[in-house]
């Protein structure tokens, strides 16, 4: 998977291309929470290029959603498509983020 | 009956089937294979993590069999661990806590597929009944 992490003031903004394995998951877990620190408060992540995630990867975009709404903010998905879309649908998660 | 049938101790050898399995589920006619791998993924990692607990002498089989109009997918570990009680047990903590970390894999296996049965103690049979019949390939 490919990741790549902008931080501007509170909030961050994340790209994401390829397949999120468990594997993946980890570090991308360990690189957004490093970026986050102690001032980001909203995520955008722009998923329109994922063509897998499994459950370890939606863990942690709960524990990101957990960190930003402590905080007073969100976490907002852009473009979910094809089985990543459906996967959230199935696991509800799509009731739980913002997507766009 | 086509059949798929591959072994594997960790999930870097299991990476290197991945391509082969999409392969096949794609070769089928399965429509909404993607899905369908999604939950193979989560079947194979909760046999290696749970039910081998990782140890790397402990195997985990995958079968894929085409049968008719079905295919069956069987997932076995060696921890002879997981049964229908059990799936039953983490399915509904997984209900419990939306904004648990953790889980959601036993809820995708479930989504995935039209029918899930265990055989055995430690396998799983996840059935998806294609809309395509015997020999016809999906675009």
């Amino acid at each position: 998977m490919k990741m790549n992490l902008n931080v501007q003031g509170n909030r961050m903004e994340a790209r994401l291309s390829g397949y999120m394995y468990v594997e993946d998951a980890t570090q991308f877990r360990e690189e957004a929470i490093k970026k986050m620190g102690e001032i980001v408060s909203h995520v955008e992540i722009y998923m329109g290029e994922l063509q897998f995630i499994d459950s370890a990867g939606m863990g942690v975009l709960i524990s990101l959603y957990k960190r930003c709404a402590k905080r007073g903010g969100t976490v907002v998905l852009h473009d979910l498509r094809g089985s990543v879309k459906e996967a959230f649908e199935l696991t509800r998660l799509d009731q739980i983020f913002s997507i766009k | 009956m086509e059949s798929l049938e591959k072994n594997f101790h960790s999930r870097k050898e299991f990476e290197l089937h991945v391509r082969m399995i999409r392969h096949f589920l794609t070769t089928q006619g399965c429509h909404g294979c993607d899905l369908l791998f999604v939950a193979i993924n989560e079947a194979v990692n909760n046999a290696l993590f749970h039910g081998n607990q990782n140890d790397s002498s402990k195997t985990v089989f995958l079968r894929i069999l085409r049968h008719g109009r079905e295919l069956r997918v069987f997932i076995q570990d060696e921890g002879n661990r997981l049964d229908r009680d059990m799936f039953l047990r983490h399915r509904s903590k997984e209900d419990a806590h939306p904004l648990s970390e953790h889980g959601r894999g036993f809820m995708i296996m479930e989504g995935c597929c039209d029918r899930l049965s265990f055989p055995e103690p430690g396998t799983i049979c996840m059935t998806v009944i294609l809309k395509k019949g015997p020999g016809e390939i999906s675009a």
